[in-house]
């Protein structure tokens, strides 16, 4: 490469706007955090139900709809900018885009104030030609509208002359205004126009048109500019934001837009791109004037090149030498090889084609990788996160690379899991990065490069070729860092104050549950100057911090708390150590290092930084072409393979980079101690550590050491004639190994004795394999370790000399801290010349670590910080110093992140009181103090005054008021409404005739009413009726009008948290069955008890409530506007609502920025001590609610098939609420009539509830969405799902795809119709679209995919659940003989699971029919979980129906589960009681016994026995304590004789026995089992007899009981009967 | 004395667990599910200790060593207390 000539021209400023991403820093934030900006289209942009067709195939639509878009409405403010209001409204948005980001460009490189007129700068952006928003409201006004009005005229709708004026004025009012203010800014080029008109620019100003590589050129242009000194200072950029249909259309055709609806540049899976929407300008000027001005300089342009493809096959295809000249000539004019490049910004489309070639032209201008070589170039593309830009794709990645090159950050790319194999990667010096990396730079020569790629369509090529400009080396942090988790340290004077202090930020969490925990870390941080108590908590999010610090608030308000340690970090301690231990600093050596370790500590903290890059240099000097930088095994390229990756990893155990990264890593956190101030008053190192404490305790000269490290190394790495050794960690203690290494032959030896339970073994590989297996042998645990070095032990004994002399020459000095040596167990001598000696005894004695540790603790040492990767030692000295009093705490923990452990080191350390200064944690992000009653709301509306909102979309021609006069009308009420109402049966037959009202076309409107007109000319003895309809309609119409100007008061609004209207709201709704009342009557199962008339079933939030807490929450935002259509309502969780604690609602409404009359809205139950967690979580309910200024007037009907055979439904609607189809109670049952059925059709008549019963107090809610009517979809559906499907009959709703009103919500006692239609019916789902019409004809909501979730209950399940009273879900086991039933009238049933029920609502609902309040609470009270709940319930349930089947059988009563209460009497005997209990003559006998989640009861009511028992045991090998606990010598030997199989049987069944006849009479095993004694069994009948003993004897005068023993499958079912006859 | 159903079990271990972390306090609640390294933040000779103390509390001796050998060739070599519920169960004689 040549000597370059051109000047170097430096990027002095930038600003942007990207989806997501209104500024700079948040454009650089979101790259850092891989946040993927893509979504669906909003739908002020383009109508996705019309333009929207994922399976299109003649091109007329687009099959993706996804895209990068901005935030619409763009709010400006033209005052600011110095632009005439009136020039905005109707003009190309874009121009005023620009215009604020150019203003932002000029603040950012400090140019905006400083600029003088007559200054010689140009701006010139790239800016495709397309139609924009303005050109076209234009082409719509001037052409458009008048030829859609010859359309309506040659339709032969007659209009009048004003009526045509009419509706010419309402069709351009639709549109924006036209002035001659707005003129210009229709014109494209006045977008780069006004720039350098308000900013005073006297150079050319214009748009350029390279397609995607526009802004590129227009760098490249505005360099030569600068550098011919054609002008000072140049603006370059630009702007794409009409990703119009049209336009689209285009990419969709020609077959590069994804399919998949995923952009994944260089992916496998990349079919293709998605547009994106921005614009990006920089501001540039020559480097020596950058310079001399003292501008700040984000990167370097050392070159630009441009080409075209020349003659191609296609104009549109990309060509590989097309883009390989703009390469050479870029890296020509810069002068520099492209080897030398650490960062491509690829173009990266992900259009197959588009990568290959870009792939292939990178890869012959930079050459294959050569052989050993690791790749070195990150590669990837903004677009993979915004979207493809177009002609401002250049800059946002011109930017990205920029910003990667001042922040020294190689930026991920996304949706790149598994590069395209065809691009042989491998092969190049490119990888893919994926993740956000420091971007560590080795090279002496050279600073960091990267190069910028924007290839455009129709074969014109761009690249940019970057470079650091490092002044001094300083590294840049970005200002607003986001850690995943920060500390909170809660100081005072006093408890008290601590407490308070405490208490006031619970307060403003519940007030602003969002607010910035770095913000409030810094704000808390503060106040820690002479504080006497500290709580130091640790989170990761606001919502995490409430909950801790509520926790730790509850525990300290005992004064009797003195410390909280909680591993989660909660910490609190009445007498800190920090108050008189000593510190010590624990340097880990080998075996600590870990790949990626402290890579965000990197990101955050110079200082850390600094320390890698350290090591990097120290070694590149000599490192050859193959060899890694320590940084490259450290920190591995993202998608390494595994087999790579084992690879790296074992660098970590090799001397020289083991080293390496121990030094690193150690230096590293030693930097961030050092930051916030901790010193440590003695300090010890561990094996490689050692290293790191010599330099720490200043006996080596950290830079001496550093440039002469690999000298050391070297000794270690060059000697051929080394023994192979082997290590082994082992779990045991140093005697035990001592023990077993005297009978190993060979050489071996205990190189670390790290703790009671460690040590470890190095030896000969012969001797190490023997000692290992003897470990076996004994059962010791052991692992070896991947070292191959055989430090600390005699083994060395060679380096010895070569160390000593090696050492020597370094400059060795006493200690300025006390040191421990783990060779001597003590304190380092002072005189250099005996530290030497030392050193290298060091590496040829075991250390003797633990010993070490006690010597320092003995010493004083109470708080031990581990200063470097992991936490092995800190496991070391936890093990070593078990029982006393200290702290052992690492710096960093591989299962954290290194800002986390970072937090919970500094929140036990400030808790100890450990001196310390927080201000280094803050000193690199700008957070700001929380200073109380902050509120930003009034800011926020101070501002919005004079701001105005561009939309961004395509302007729709519309009609919003006019109104066809009314003979012209398509006719209201709807004709097939008319004949569903009016119609009797009688006329069917004359319908045949009648063409078949099934087009939806709007447009044949007046077809249709023709046909409705002679269809009731013919039908004249209809026509009164139709009148009386008509006058029906128009009277209610009037008292409907002012629905929206109600007063009343919205129920579900309970606590208002916040609100920002047109923004967001919070509200808190306590559910409160004392006032919801209409609860109990949307309840889980029908009736469930007689004695006890208010146990309800299980109560849920019905789906319709939901929607209507939704649309309240979301209506609070728009108060001048009305909800018009609810979407995508989601059920994710049922809201159940237990008697004992009823659910706080949070419900959270925020508008959706890209389309602002939108509100997303979602339903969370509220943990009282985990607050909110709407945004960490799945939320119970989510939807959206429109809101629009009014209703919309059109609607197209479903078609009525008039030729049908119509029926009546089997059932009247009383009977499908009294046989329990629907359990609904009076306040829900809105079904009036059910008129009309077809197969998959069903038409019911409706009436609205009184509204005054559905709440205690509330007596005038104001409803929104009605959801009692609207819970008639539910209904309706369910009804028609358990009358026609075969299975999963049972349905509930699980969510709707759009709900629409067309007005205002039914009144009380409103009559209205629903017209259901199923749509749908799959396995898991039954799918229907509804429309509930008002009785005058006019639509009050149309409903589209009411889904309702399919439930396969067993049948007896679901017989029960709708007549608790006459069904049982237990089965009768039968093992019982029957003669033993009829005579003693007992019956056994068993009960268990139905794992399909398991974790669903259903499990609790069918609980709640079985359980009265008391147990309830028992129930309620049980791990959900586990088997204990599933068993406790079993049992209730076997014990329940066994009692209900014999009060049946032989009385006839019949009984509800719930009221049946059984309780136990004090030897544990279950007692079963109720009202019923009047009605029997005998006495219950009652016996449960559990399995594994089932259980059996057998209930008897028999004179004839003073107790019965049953038990049930798994046939399985008992442990023989067991059999000695249970059984005497006798027992046992009556076992002689039987093989094993059948002993397992016999025992279990003697166990069973015992149990059984414990139970019988009635004292259980209280007196143990011993007390029974078997003396004889059958085999053949099975039953043993037991003879009483000791206690028991005392107690029950009968002697002898004998029990029936059955097996069935693998359990042994025992019962006893203690008979009276047997007195 | 009986073999421990695993309720039993598993309560065992949460004390042995609560002794061998000394000061040491989790707040969450431990389940079946909770994990000994990731959760409860232990460490590799935790784990032996715990072993150790198991087998004291059972008094017997419970094949670790193998178990946890087992364990450190898996991916993520940590356990939920279920698993060592389990393993506890399935050897107690």
């Amino acid at each position: 490469m040549k000597e370059r000539a051109t000047e170097e021209i430096a990027i002095i400023g930038m600003a942007c706007n990207y989806p997501q991403a209104p500024d700079l820093n948040t454009f650089w934030q979101n790259i850092i955090n891989k946040v993927d900006a893509i979504t669906d289209v909003p739908p002020d942009r383009w109508n996705k139900d019309l333009f929207y067709n994922p399976k299109t195939a003649d091109g007329t639509k687009l099959y993706s709809k996804r895209g990068g878009y901005l935030g619409s409405p763009f709010p400006f403010d033209p005052a600011r900018y110095g632009v005439m209001p009136l020039a905005v409204e109707g003009g190309e948005p874009d121009q005023f885009l620009v215009l604020k980001i150019a203003y932002d460009a000029m603040a950012d490189a400090g140019y905006l104030e400083k600029t003088e007129d007559e200054a010689k700068v140009e701006f010139i952006l790239g800016r495709g030609n397309y139609i924009g928003v303005g050109a076209m409201s234009l082409i719509q006004r001037t052409l458009v509208i008048e030829q859609t009005l010859k359309i309506i005229e040659k339709l032969g709708i007659s209009l009048s002359e004003e009526e045509f004026l009419e509706l010419r004025r309402e069709l351009l009012a639709s549109l924006p205004p036209f002035r001659s203010e707005t003129a210009p800014a229709v014109m494209p080029n006045i977008t780069a126009s006004r720039v350098a008109n308000r900013l005073g620019f006297i150079c050319p100003n214009y748009t350029i048109d390279a397609a995607c590589a526009s802004s590129l050129l227009a760098v490249d242009i505005a360099s030569r500019h600068l550098q011919s000194g054609y002008c000072d200072m140049a603006l370059a950029g630009g702007v794409h934001i009409f990703n119009t249909v049209p336009f689209l259309n285009v990419f969709c055709a020609l077959g590069s837009m994804s399919r998949r609806e995923i952009i994944c540049p260089f992916d496998k899976k990349a079919d293709g791109l998605l547009p994106g929407e921005g614009v990006g300008i920089v501001v540039l000027k020559r480097m020596k004037d950058a310079q001399r001005d003292g501008d700040r300089i984000y990167a370097v342009i050392k070159g630009v090149g441009s080409s075209s493809d020349g003659r191609a096959v296609s104009v549109t295809a990309p060509r590989v030498e097309g883009e390989m000249l703009a390469l050479s000539r870029a890296y020509e004019m810069a002068g520099i090889s492209p080897s030398t490049v650490g960062l491509i910004e690829a173009h990266g489309t992900a259009t197959s084609v588009g990568d290959a070639v870009e792939v292939e032209a990178l890869t012959r201008i930079f050459g294959t990788r050569v052989n050993d070589a690791v790749r070195n170039c990150a590669m990837g593309s903004v677009k993979s996160m915004i979207g493809h830009t177009m002609p401002a794709a250049g800059v946002a990645g011109l930017i990205k690379a920029s910003l990667a090159i001042y922040y020294k950050v190689l930026p991920p790319t996304l949706n790149c899991d598994e590069p395209n194999p065809k691009f042989q990667l491998e092969k190049t010096p490119f990888y893919i990065n994926t993740e956000t990396r420091p971007w560590f730079h080795g090279h002496k020569d050279f600073p960091r490069r990267a190069g910028v790629n924007a290839f455009g369509f129709g074969g014109v090529n761009a690249h940019v070729v970057l470079e650091e400009y490092s002044e001094n080396g300083t590294m840049n942090i970005p200002p607003d860092m986001r850690w995943d988790t920060e500390v909170f340290i809660f100081c005072g004077k006093s408890r008290e104050e601590m407490l308070d202090r405490g208490k006031r930020t619970v307060q403003l969490l519940e007030k602003e549950p969002f607010v910035n925990p770095g913000d409030l870390s810094y704000t808390l941080a503060q106040d820690m100057e002479g504080s006497s108590h500290r709580l130091s908590i640790v989170a990761e999010s606001a919502a995490a911090l409430n909950k801790k610090l509520d926790y730790a608030i509850s525990r300290l308000s005992d004064p009797e708390c003195k410390k909280i340690k909680d591993i989660k970090g909660i910490y609190y301690f009445s007498s800190p150590l920090g108050n008189y231990g000593k510190i010590a600093f624990l340097f880990p050596g080998e075996g600590s290092p870990y790949p990626n370790m402290m890579l965000d500590l990197c990101l955050n903290f110079p200082e850390v930084r600094r320390c890698f890059e350290q090591i990097n240099r120290a070694i590149s000097t000599r490192i050859k072409k193959s060899k890694l930088l320590p940084t490259q095994f450290i920190f591995p390229m993202p998608l390494s393979t595994k087999k790579e990756f084992k690879e790296l990893e074992r660098k970590f155990w090799k001397i020289d980079s083991g080293l390496q990264s121990v030094l690193a890593s150690n230096f590293a956190m030693n930097a961030i101690l050092n930051g916030i101030s901790i010193k440590p008053d003695m300090i010890i190192g561990h094996s490689a550590g050692e290293y790191v404490a010599w330099m720490a305790a200043g006996i080596l000269d950290q830079e001496e050491f550093y440039k002469r490290q690999e000298m050391v190394s070297n000794i270690y790495t060059t000697d051929n004639n080394r023994v192979e050794t082997a290590m082994v960690a082992v779990s045991a203690g140093r005697e035990k190994i001592e023990e077993i290494l005297k009978d190993v032959r060979g050489k071996i030896f205990v190189t670390n004795d790290n703790c009671p339970h460690q040590v470890v073994v190095v030896g000969e590989i012969k001797a190490t394999a023997q000692f290992t297996e003897t470990l076996g042998k004994n059962k010791i645990m052991h692992e070896e370790l991947p070292s191959k070095e055989a430090h600390h032990t005699p083994l060395s004994a060679d380096y010895a000399g070569p160390l000593l002399r090696c050492l020597s020459t370094f400059s060795i000095s006493s200690p300025k801290i006390p040191i421990y040596s783990a060779t001597t167990a003590s304190v380092y001598p002072d005189a250099p010349s005996k530290i030497l000696d030392l050193m290298v005894e060091y590496w040829l004695k075991p250390l003797e670590f633990q010993k070490t540790i006690k010597t320092m603790y003995n010493d004083g040492a109470r708080i031990f910080i581990e200063v470097g990767p992991g936490a092995n030692l800190t496991a070391f000295v936890d093990d070593t110093l078990r029982g006393k009093s200290y702290l052992a705490v690492p710096s960093n923990n591989r299962r954290r992140s290194g800002i986390a452990q970072l937090c919970h080191l500094i929140g036990i350390l400030a808790a100890q009181h450990v001196p310390l200064s927080l201000s280094y944690l803050y000193k690199y992000r700008t957070l700001k103090e929380i200073s109380p009653g902050v509120l930003q709301d009034k800011q926020h509306n101070k501002r919005k005054k004079s701001l105005l909102y561009l939309p961004l979309g395509l302007p729709e021609i519309h009609l919003q008021n006019f109104k066809l006069p009314e003979e012209k009308k398509h006719i209201e009420p709807d004709p097939k409404q008319f004949i569903e109402e009016v119609i009797p049966a009688s006329v069917k037959t004359d319908r045949s005739k009648e063409p078949e009202a099934s087009d939806k076309n709007l447009l044949s409107l007046p077809d249709r009413s023709q046909i409705m007109q002679s269809y009731l000319e013919n039908m004249q003895s209809f026509l009164d009726t139709q009148q009386e309809v008509m006058n029906s309609y128009l009277k209610k119409k009037s008292s409907l009008k002012n629905l929206h100007t109600h007063k009343e008061k919205l129920p579900f609004i309970g606590e208002v948290i916040s609100l920002i209207p047109q923004k967001r709201c919070r509200i808190k709704r306590r559910i409160d069955l004392d006032e919801d009342i209409f609860l109990y009557d949307h309840p889980f199962g029908g009736d469930i008890s007689e004695s006890n008339r208010k146990l309800s079933p299980l109560v849920v939030l019905p789906l319709t409530v939901n929607v209507e807490i939704m649309v309240e929450a979301a209506s609070l935002l728009f108060p001048d506007k009305i909800p018009v259509a609810v979407k995508d309502i989601k059920a994710n969780r049922w809201i159940a609502i237990e008697d004992e604690s009823a659910p706080i609602l949070y419900i959270e409404a925020n508008i959706l920025p890209a389309s602002p009359s939108e509100a997303t809205v979602k339903i969370a139950v509220m943990d009282k001590k985990e607050g909110p967690h709407i945004s960490e979580q799945v939320p119970a309910f989510e939807s959206t609610v429109v809101f629009m200024t009014q209703y919309p007037s059109s609607v197209n009907l479903e078609p009525v098939d008039l030729k049908a055979d119509w029926k009546s439904s089997p059932h009247s609607a009383r009977e499908v609420y009294e046989q329990k189809f629907m359990p609904h109670g009076p306040s829900f049952q809105v079904l009036k009539s059910l008129d009309r059925c077809l197969e998959k059709v069903i038409f019911a008549h409706l009436q609205s509830p009184e509204e005054n019963r559905l709440f205690y107090s509330l007596k005038v809610p104001r409803l929104l969405a009605n959801p009692m009517i609207l819970d008639a979809c539910a209904q309706l559906t369910g009804y028609w799902a358990q009358q026609n499907l075969k299975d999963g009959f049972i349905t509930f709703p699980r969510g709707v795809k759009n709900i629409q009103f067309y007005t205002g919500p039914p009144l009380p006692s409103e009559k209205l119709t629903c017209r259901m239609w199923i749509k749908e019916i799959t396995f898991d789902y039954v799918t229907a679209d509804l429309e509930i019409i008002r009785n005058d004809g006019r639509l009050w909501a149309k409903i589209y995919g009411w889904v309702q979730k399919r439930f396969r209950l067993p049948d007896e399940l679901y017989k029960f659940w709708k007549f608790p009273r006459d069904f049982i879900i237990s089965r009768q086991w039968d093992v019982v003989k029957p003669e033993l039933s009829d005579t003693l009238n007992c019956f056994c049933f068993k009960s268990g699971y139905y794992p399909d029920l398991n974790n669903t609502i259903w499990k609790k609902s069918i609980a709640y029919l079985y359980l009265n309040d008391h147990e309830r609470k028992i129930y309620n009270g049980l791990p959900a979980n586990t088997g204990r709940g599933n068993e406790w319930l079993a049992g209730r349930m076997a014990a329940k129906d066994a009692i209900r089947v014999l009060l049946n059988k032989m009385h006839g009563i019949k009984v509800y589960p719930a009221d049946i209460e059984i309780s136990y009497d004090t030897n544990g005997k279950p007692i079963p009681e109720g009202d019923w209990i009047s009605g029997i003559n005998n006495p219950l006998f009652l016996s449960i016994s559990h399995g594994d989640e089932f259980a059996v009861a057998t209930a008897a009511l028999s004179d004839k026995i003073f107790g019965q028992g049953v038990d049930i045991q798994m046939i399985e090998k008992r442990s023989n304590e067991l059999e000695k606990e249970a059984f005497i010598k006798d027992e046992l030997k009556l076992f002689k004789g039987f093989n094993p199989h059948e002993r397992v049987e016999w025992i279990t069944r003697f166990w069973c026995a015992k149990e059984a006849a414990g139970k019988a009479l009635g004292y259980g095993l209280i007196y143990g089992p011993k007390t029974m004694v078997v003396t004889e069994f059958n085999l053949q009948t099975g039953v043993i007899t037991l003879v009483l003993a000791g206690k028991l004897a005392e107690k029950i005068q009968d002697k002898k009981v004998d029990v029936l023993t059955l097996k069935d499958g693998e359990y042994i079912i025992a019962f006893c009967f203690y008979r009276k006859e047997l007195n | 004395m009986a073999k421990p159903e695993k309720e039993t079990i598993f309560r065992d271990i949460l004390k042995v667990l609560d002794k061998l972390s000394e000061d040491w306090e989790y707040s969450g609640e431990i389940t079946p599910d909770t994990y000994v390294l990731a959760d409860l933040e232990l460490e590799s000779i935790d784990m032996v200790v715990l072993g150790e103390r198991l087998e004291e509390n059972y008094k017997q001796s419970l094949p670790f060593a193998e178990y946890f050998s087992e364990l450190s060739q898996r991916e993520s070599p940590d356990i939920k207390i279920s698993e060592l519920v389990d393993f506890i169960y399935d050897n107690l004689s």
